[in-house]
Formats: structure tokens, C-alpha cells, sequence
């Protein structure tokens, strides 16, 4: 062993030594400075390596370089535990935590995900309008996710570009099982298991899977939350009377919806529904024929509105399917994407944020 | 789909709508329209011929282009491809008005290009302002006159996009199916007569415009059978009073046969034969009669009907409830919720040895390592606690240092509702602690709902010491204290705990409760969480530390305001991280981390040092501090 690595060595028995000594956060600084600090003693053997001949930079760079990693981390073990116990010793100048130390973290505030928390809800909005909550699974039997809703056997989105669908060697060989692409079979599934018959109302929120290449707009993962609501008499005007206020809540402001003619197989007539623009409108008057009054932003593209949810009178055949008979009785679907909704509510750009796990985007909706 | 409002216009004569009222009637009743440009060629630019083609002696990929208007002779500078002796190609002038890649207009200069002089040029269909297409010159008609303006040939007009719904996509993708549909909407006529193919035909070519139609559909031989149908119905899907007479109209103008024919004075609500016109292949039955009748009322005109509002409300289901409850629970230890994909990650999931478990698996996922759905929590918090490790260790007062989801997991078996799967909603957490606090969370839990003691399995695997959870003889849940290994992996010098619970079982063994009703007017005073998200920095932060003594009586708030002060906009937060001050001593110690970050770069370590010692003397300046 070179006289250097010698010196390393007992320069790092020394340091730990001293280290292990270290009672308060005090005598950690004054060990941090002298050993690891910018001027510290180790820094300093290292910053002097490029003096050295190649054959001791090699040896020497390791070994210094290795003992500055290992201190480190026992600095930072030991500022973690004097951390915990100076909790203790500041009883004389800060009051002391309420409770014992918690998984949390002490004093931390914990935060709920924006997709549950408009989830949560949208769930007590409707149901405070007398909506009953379906649930469902979210691998779905291919008869529920698509037969049953209208949707043609040449709809693009039976296609293997749109769903996802499980390897039945995985699961025993049962075929035709996909993730499901939207929200309706819930609706399907709740009406048979809850022997539902009109009049009700229900909606069904939860996850949907899309095999689609995920952007700011766009996710392969989202929330839905569809509705239904059939009886003998359930009209467009009940419709955009529920949106209505379902949105005013939601946004805390008076919003307005407008309708206008649009495609889906399970509906007929189909419409899009746009709300006024939250972020322009809200506090602006419409004129009386229900124009914007040259207001608009980025947002709603200067528009005035926002595109926010798919809607329509339940086809027929659909009512058959669930065997409900469509000469007694009528009523409306729609359904919109929780994610949107969020994104508009909190100023959310990239959809794919919902998914990162990064704590500095979950943290600040506490 | 791109048509020409001036061929709407020809085909429906009296048709007064300006192009932006045109695009808003329809997509009130039809299809959404919207304008997509407008353009006008100016005068001046003229159909040339090219009688020879030069390679330019300075430039590869440009040419020299002689032309001629059957007078002048002129060479310009052509750059396109697709440009060949005998092609008549459209000539712009030094001074003519071309569009630029914006959509505007600019005035054209006489230019020098690459030592060649260029007194004007030859234009592409989006020069001309009528696409944005640029790959290529436009190639006039053969018999396009030299020498004549090219606005003869492409007028100024007015291009509307509409997007045709699919179920219209046979009759209403051509000039004469949209031109129908104005038709009945406007109550005008269709003039079949007068309709300019060759302009239409060269415009579908270039700009990709839709092509005209064909009338003689109108009259085809090929009808439909009657739908039986009742005229109340519309009004009553609508919610609204539509007369019978403003249901026949309706009818009546889109070319559907009614039989009976109407009779004066008579009450006319027995149930109508409906024949659709032979090009309408989407009717087929009363629903789509019903659509027709009330997107020509006006969706619009239908007002909301006030009377759901004022429904009874339910209760949440019990497992909404619930989950709630659980939720802030796990708030108010500190806990921040997250989400994770389904599909686990096989990363983590290796680290965990998941891979001793047959998974579901997907037959076309996204990406090869995202195949299997997940068959525990656990992977998807690992790899959260990962990428969030920065902000977790770094310890800043009031960091919260666990995440908890609560989702799915997927297993293989039957008994659950899909053959060959059961889907499982589970309660986990990951966390910075010891086994204390992971008991502490599981009691809290417990407590939450009401359930007594669980029975402990304990076991040991590679990646920790597991504990299998269970009540009434039936599994509950799993706690993990993570191993040094794994902690390792994950960089985590710091004790790790994790847990998942079944969903499932915390629902059915809970105590009762009466869950509450909320109003409409509750829920309205509720304060809501008003955050408006901020953008994550795209630059690293860096961060320094500050210890200073100073005098008991200084105050933090006033340090760290001083800090803030001189640091100025490259401080982005101040953190006390540690206060001593023993009774009776002259001095106590403060110290602080400061993170500097900007926004549009990374930092240097010269320009945060300059600005840590700016702050250094101020502190000593303004409170005597002794920075150490």
C-alpha cells in the first residue's frame, strides 16, 4: 500500500470515528466541513489526484473516491436520525408534534390525486340528483364492450389497433377478453345484476384502456364516467337540464351547455355537448340568442366553448339489449372523460402527468 | 371535408348566408363547419408556358425556368420538381400579392438567387393561397390560355371543412349533398342545371376539394320501404311541444314521402308512413326520423326542462363511502395518493420477484415490457417512491414522505365476474419508516373501519419481511419491511416499509354506518381545492446550505426574507432545516437549505456561488450573523 492509500485509510477511520461522536447538529456541520465540505479533507485529496503520476491517480482517485461516497451516506444516516432525535430536544422553542412520528413524515401534509378527487366528486353530484353509482369490471368480456352497445363488427374500434386485448393462453384459453374501452358495460352489467327497471338514473365511472401512443393529450390510461338515465318520459331537455348543473357544481360557476348534432352507434340523435368557456365566460353574460359576446381564449380556442362530453338518446337496439322495451320507454346517455374535465379545472397541460409518480406534481393538490 | 362556398352557392341560388353564418347553421343542425381559408389571386399572376428548363450554375436543386405568355419571354428561378418542358404553370410578377407559409399575403420582390436573377416566380396551389400544400407547382389545364390571369381560372372563394358524421359519409360527402342539406335547412331550392365541373375537377386535383355530386340520385328508382312513424314522438324525446305540422314540414323539406298526405283542418296524429329519398341509406327507422325532425327544430331551441335538479338524492354506494374514508385517513398521516398504469413495469416487478406469480397477459401491449397487468401494488409505489426520491430524501420540513394508490389488481382464476380473471381492489402504501410506523398506519386503518384484531403470518423473502394479514380466517392483507437489498436498488438509505390491503375485505367486515345524503346545496358550499397546477421546472435545481449563529431574538421569518430579498428571482425556496439554541448561550445556530433554479437554464456553480456569498454578507451585515 502507497503512503497515500494509507493516509486515505486512516483518514477515513479517523472521520468515522468522529462521525459516530457527533451528538448534535452542530458537531455534524463542524464533521461535514472538515471532512467531506468543499474544503474538507477528503475533497482535498481528491482535488489533488491530478498531481499525482498515472499509476497513483488511478489507485488513488478509487480509493478517495470511495471513502467520500461512504461518508456521505453515513452523514446523511446519521443527519436523518439526529434529525428525529433534535424533534425531541427543540421541545424548548417549537411545541412539540401532536402525535408520534408518522409513516407520512413528521408535520407533512399528505395530498389526494386530482383523478380521484374530481372522481369522489363527480360521484356525490350525481348522486345528490338521485343517480345510483355502477360498478364493473375493468377486463370485460368483448360481448359487453362492444355487442351490446351497437357498435357495428366493422367499427374501427373493434379493430386490434384500438383495444387492448388479454392473451388467452394466460388465462386458461377463454377468448374475446379485452380491456374495456369505455364505461357502458358497467351500465349494461349493473341494469342486469341490479335488476334495474325504468325509471332510473346511473353512472358509471372508472378506468378505460386505449392502445394508443400516449402525448400530451392522450394516454393509453383514463377515466370515464358514463351516465344513463331511461323512463317513461326522460327527454333531451332533462338531459341538458342535468348537464347543466352537473358542470355549474363541478366548476363552481353558472356554465351553460349547448347541443349540436353528432354520431355515436349507441345513440340516436347523437349530440356533443359544449360547455361555456370557464375561463372567459364564466362571469360574462350571453347574449340573448346564446351567443358569445366576442369573449374567447386559448383555452376554448376563441370560441367561447369547450367540447366536453359525448351524449345522445339510447338507440333501441341498445334499450333491447338490455331488455328494456323501447316503445314504453326512452332516455339519454353521455360520457366524458374525468381526465379532461381535471385538466381543465386545474390548468393540467400533459395528460401523461396523472400517470409520472412524480411527488412534485401529486403534492400540490392538498 | 373541403367544399367551395361559391359551388354552395350556385347550387342553392338564393342561398344570402355569409360563409361564417353558413358554417354556423350547419354545425348547429348537421355537421360541425368551420371556415378553413379564404383566398383571392391577385390579377397579375398569369398562365405561363415553359419552353425550357436550365440547370442553375450556382445551385444543385434549383433550375432555370424560360417562360413565355405567348408575348414575353422571362426567366425565372424554379425550385420544384415537378416542373417540364410544355407544362402551363401559373407566373407571378415582381409586385403580385402570393401567400406566404402563414397563410398571409406578401408582395413579391424581384430577387437574386444564388447569383441568378429571379423576376418573379412560378407558384405552388399554396403560393396561391388555396391549400397548404408545397410540394410542386401548380400544373395548369392544357388549354388554359397564355397570357390570362390565373383567377379566371380559380376565382376568389371561400373553403368551409366540414366534417361529414360517418353515418352521412354516402350522401353528404359531395357539393350536392351538402347543398341538399342547405337546401332544406334554408327552406331554398337545389338548381340542378348549371354546375362547373372543370373548375371543380382541376380544384379536387390540386387542393384536394370534394368533388361535385351527382343529382340524378334524387330520382333514382331505388326506394326505400315506409317507416312506420309516430309525429309525437320527436316532441316527446325533445321534451318540448313540436306541432305536427312543423314535424311534416321538416320532413317534407329533407325529400321524405308522408303518407298520409296532410288534410286540411284534419287532426292529423294517427301514425304516418315515412319514405325516406333514395340517397338517405342511414334511415332505418323511427329513431333516425326522430333525429332528423329535432336537429332541424334546433337542439339549441330546446331549453333545459328545471325539473331533475330537484330529485331526491341517494347515498354513496358503500364501498365509495369507504374508500373515502380510507383516502383522507391516509391524508392525515401524511400520505400522498398516487396512481400507477395497470400494466406492471418489469423492472420493479423483478425486484420484487413478481415473476414467480403467472400474470394476465396482454396479446398486443403498447411496449414488451408493459405485457402483464399487474398482480400486486407493490411495484407501481416502488417505482413512484423512485422517481420522487429527490424530493422524499431531501427531508424539507413538511415533506410528505409515503404514497399510498388505491387501485386494481388482476389475478387469474374464475368466480369473478369475467371468465378466467379476478379483479381485486386494493388498499397500499409505500413509505420512509421502520415497522413501528408501518403498525401505526395498518392500526389506523383498522381502527378506521371498525375491525378488531388480525392474525400475523410472518415470512422472509428476498426482497424483505413479509407479513400476511388476516381476519375472520380470511386474507386481509400484506405488510413488507423492504430488505437492504432492495432498498439499495431503489437508493434508499432510509428504512422502506409498503402494504396492501384488500379492498374487498375492509367493505364487508366494517362497522355499520348510515351513510348520509348530500344535497346539491351542500356540495355547493363545499370548499374546493382552487390549485391551478404549476408546470414542473425544466432545469435542476441546486442546492446550498447556510449555517449562521446569530442572536437569540433575530426572527426566521425576518433570515429568510432576507435571503429571498437578495437572492432575488434565482431563489426558489429557503428551508429551515435545523434551530439549536441551549438556555442561557449568547447565540443560537440556524441553518437553512436554499435552492437556486431558473427557469430558462442550468445554473453554473460561479453564478450560484456569487449570489450565495451576496447573501452570506448581507446576513451578516443586517442581523451581526456569524456565517460558518
Amino acid at each position: 500500500m502507497t503512503n497515500t492509500e494509507q493516509q486515505i485509510k486512516e483518514l477515513g477511520n479517523q472521520a468515522k470515528g468522529e462521525l459516530a461522536a457527533a451528538q448534535d447538529a452542530h458537531s455534524l456541520e463542524a464533521w461535514r466541513v472538515l471532512y467531506i465540505g468543499r474544503s474538507g479533507q477528503v475533497t482535498a485529496i481528491l482535488r489533488g489526484v491530478k498531481n499525482l503520476s498515472e499509476e497513483e491517480k488511478r489507485i488513488v482517485g478509487k480509493e478517495a473516491n470511495a471513502l467520500r461516497r461512504e461518508l456521505e451516506e453515513l452523514y446523511q444516516e446519521k443527519q436523518e436520525r439526529l434529525h428525529n432525535k433534535i424533534s425531541g430536544d427543540r421541545s424548548k422553542i417549537l411545541p412539540p408534534p401532536l402525535t408520534p412520528p408518522r409513516a407520512g413524515g413528521e408535520n407533512a401534509a399528505g395530498s389526494l390525486h386530482p383523478l380521484p378527487l374530481s372522481m369522489n366528486r363527480i360521484i356525490e353530484i350525481f348522486s345528490a340528483m338521485g343517480f345510483i353509482i355502477a360498478d364493473g369490471p375493468e377486463v370485460e368480456e368483448g360481448k359487453y364492450n362492444f355487442d351490446a352497445l351497437n357498435i357495428p363488427l366493422d367499427h374501427p374500434a373493434r379493430g386490434e389497433g384500438d383495444t387492448f386485448m388479454i392473451d388467452p393462453k394466460s388465462i386458461g384459453g377463454e377468448k374475446d377478453i379485452v380491456l374495456r374501452t369505455q364505461t357502458s358495460p358497467m351500465q349494461i352489467r349493473s341494469v342486469q345484476t341490479m335488476h334495474l327497471n325504468p325509471p332510473f338514473k346511473l353512472i358509471a365511472p372508472g378506468r378505460v384502456f386505449r392502445r394508443e401512443k400516449a402525448d400530451a393529450t392522450h394516454e393509453s390510461t383514463f377515466y370515464q364516467f358514463e351516465g344513463l338515465g331511461i323512463s317513461e318520459d326522460m327527454s333531451i331537455a332533462d338531459f341538458k337540464d342535468i348537464v347543466a348543473e352537473f358542470f355549474s357544481e363541478f366548476f363552481q360557476k353558472d356554465v351553460d351547455v349547448r347541443l349540436r348534432p353528432s354520431y355515436f352507434p349507441f345513440v340516436e340523435p347523437g349530440f356533443e355537448v359544449d360547455m361555456s368557456c370557464v375561463f372567459c365566460r364564466a362571469e360574462n353574460a350571453l347574449s340573448e340568442h346564446g351567443e358569445s359576446k366576442g369573449v374567447g381564449c386559448r383555452i376554448c380556442k376563441y370560441t367561447g366553448w369547450i367540447e366536453v362530453m359525448g351524449a345522445g338518446m339510447v338507440h333501441p337496439n341498445v334499450l333491447k339489449n338490455m331488455n328494456i322495451d323501447p316503445k314504453k320507454y326512452q332516455g339519454f346517455a353521455f360520457g366524458g372523460a374525468i381526465d379532461r374535465l381535471t385538466m381543465i379545472q386545474y390548468g393540467i397541460t400533459d395528460i401523461r402527468m396523472f400517470w409520472s409518480g412524480d411527488i412534485r406534481f401529486l403534492k400540490q393538490f392538498s | 371535408m373541403k367544399v367551395l362556398y361559391s359551388i354552395i352557392k350556385q347550387l342553392v341560388p338564393n342561398l344570402t348566408l355569409s360563409p361564417k353564418d353558413l358554417a354556423e347553421l350547419i354545425t348547429m343542425h348537421s355537421f360541425e363547419t368551420v371556415i378553413d381559408r379564404e383566398y383571392v389571386i391577385d390579377p397579375n399572376i398569369t398562365a405561363v408556358k415553359i419552353l425550357k428548363l436550365d440547370p442553375h450554375p450556382n445551385a444543385d436543386r434549383l433550375r432555370l425556368a424560360t417562360v413565355t405568355d405567348g408575348t414575353n419571354e422571362i426567366r425565372v428561378v424554379c425550385g420544384a420538381p415537378n416542373i417540364a418542358v410544355g407544362q402551363i404553370v401559373p407566373y407571378a410578377p415582381p409586385g403580385a400579392k402570393v401567400y406566404d407559409e402563414h397563410g398571409k399575403l406578401f408582395e413579391l420582390q424581384e430577387a437574386v438567387i444564388r447569383g441568378e436573377k429571379s423576376p418573379g416566380m412560378l407558384n405552388s396551389i399554396r403560393e396561391l393561397g388555396v391549400s397548404d400544400d408545397h410540394g410542386g407547382i401548380v400544373i395548369l389545364p392544357g388549354d388554359t390560355v397564355l397570357g390570362s390571369s390565373v383567377s379566371e381560372i380559380i376565382p376568389s372563394d371561400v373553403i368551409l371543412d366540414i366534417s361529414v358524421l360517418p353515418d352521412r359519409i354516402k350522401d353528404a360527402n359531395t357539393h350536392v349533398g351538402i347543398a341538399r342539406e342547405v337546401a332544406a335547412l334554408t327552406t331554398l331550392s337545389v338548381d340542378e342545371s348549371c354546375i362547373e365541373d372543370a373548375r371543380l375537377q382541376f380544384l379536387q386535383g390540386v387542393a384536394g376539394i370534394a368533388s361535385i355530386g351527382s343529382v340524378e340520385e334524387i330520382s333514382s328508382s331505388n326506394k326505400h320501404h315506409p317507416i312506420a312513424f309516430d309525429p309525437e314522438k320527436p316532441g316527446r324525446v325533445a321534451g318540448i311541444e313540436i306541432s305536427n305540422d312543423e314535424v311534416r314540414d321538416i320532413l317534407e323539406r329533407l325529400r321524405f314521402e308522408i303518407s298520409p298526405p296532410r288534410m286540411r283542418g284534419s287532426e292529423d296524429d294517427a301514425l304516418w308512413q315515412v319514405t325516406s329519398p333514395a340517397d338517405r341509406l342511414d334511415i332505418t327507422g323511427e329513431h333516425d326520423l326522430v333525429d332528423e325532425v329535432v336537429r332541424f327544430h334546433g337542439l339549441d331551441s330546446i331549453p333545459p326542462s328545471k325539473r331533475m335538479i330537484s330529485a331526491q338524492g341517494v347515498p354513496v354506494p358503500e364501498k365509495v363511502y369507504w374508500q373515502k374514508q380510507v383516502q383522507n385517513a391516509l391524508v392525515n398521516l401524511g400520505f400522498t395518493e398516487t396512481y400507477s398504469y395497470s400494466f406492471e413495469d418489469e423492472k420493479f416487478a423483478t425486484w420484487v420477484n413478481s415473476e414467480i406469480h403467472p400474470h394476465v397477459e396482454l396479446q398486443n401491449p403498447i411496449a414488451p415490457e408493459l405485457k402483464k397487468l399487474r398482480y400486486s401494488m407493490l411495484p407501481g409505489l416502488i417505482g413512484a417512491m423512485v422517481k420522487s426520491r429527490d424530493d422524499i430524501l431531501r427531508n424539507k420540513k413538511g415533506q410528505s414522505r409515503a404514497l399510498f394508490e388505491i387501485g386494481r389488481v388482476y389475478h387469474i382464476g374464475d368466480g369473478g365476474v369475467v371468465p378466467g380473471i379476478i379483479e381485486r381492489p386494493v388498499v397500499a402504501g409505500i413509505a420512509v419508516g421502520d415497522g413501528t410506523a408501518l403498525q401505526q398506519t395498518i392500526d389506523s386503518i383498522r381502527e378506521l373501519f371498525g375491525i378488531e384484531s388480525l392474525t400475523v403470518t410472518t415470512g422472509t423473502k428476498p426482497f424483505g419481511s413479509v407479513n400476511f394479514l388476516k381476519y375472520a380466517d380470511e386474507f386481509f392483507g400484506i405488510t413488507y419491511v423492504l430488505s437492504d437489498e432492495l432498498r439499495k436498488k431503489m437508493k434508499y438509505n432510509v428504512p422502506v416499509v409498503a402494504f396492501e390491503i384488500s379492498l374487498n375485505a375492509l367493505v364487508k367486515h366494517a362497522k355499520e354506518v348510515e351513510i348520509p345524503v348530500k344535497t346539491l346545496d351542500e356540495i355547493r358550499n363545499e370548499k374546493q381545492i382552487s390549485a391551478q397546477f404549476q408546470e414542473l421546472p425544466k432545469y435542476p435545481s441546486v442546492f446550498r446550505d447556510i449555517s449562521l449563529l446569530v442572536d437569540p431574538t433575530v426572527g426566521i421569518d425576518a433570515v429568510e426574507s432576507e435571503i429571498v430579498r437578495i437572492g432575488g428571482a434565482i431563489v426558489v425556496d429557503v428551508d429551515l432545516f435545523d434551530e439549536y439554541y441551549k438556555e442561557g448561550e449568547q447565540y443560537k445556530s440556524l441553518a437553512f437549505h436554499i435552492e437556486y433554479r431558473l427557469p430558462e437554464k442550468t445554473l453554473t456553480d460561479s453564478e450560484v456561488d456569487s449570489v450565495h456569498k451576496k447573501i452570506e454578507h448581507s446576513l451578516q451585515k443586517e442581523f451581526g450573523a456569524e456565517v460558518r
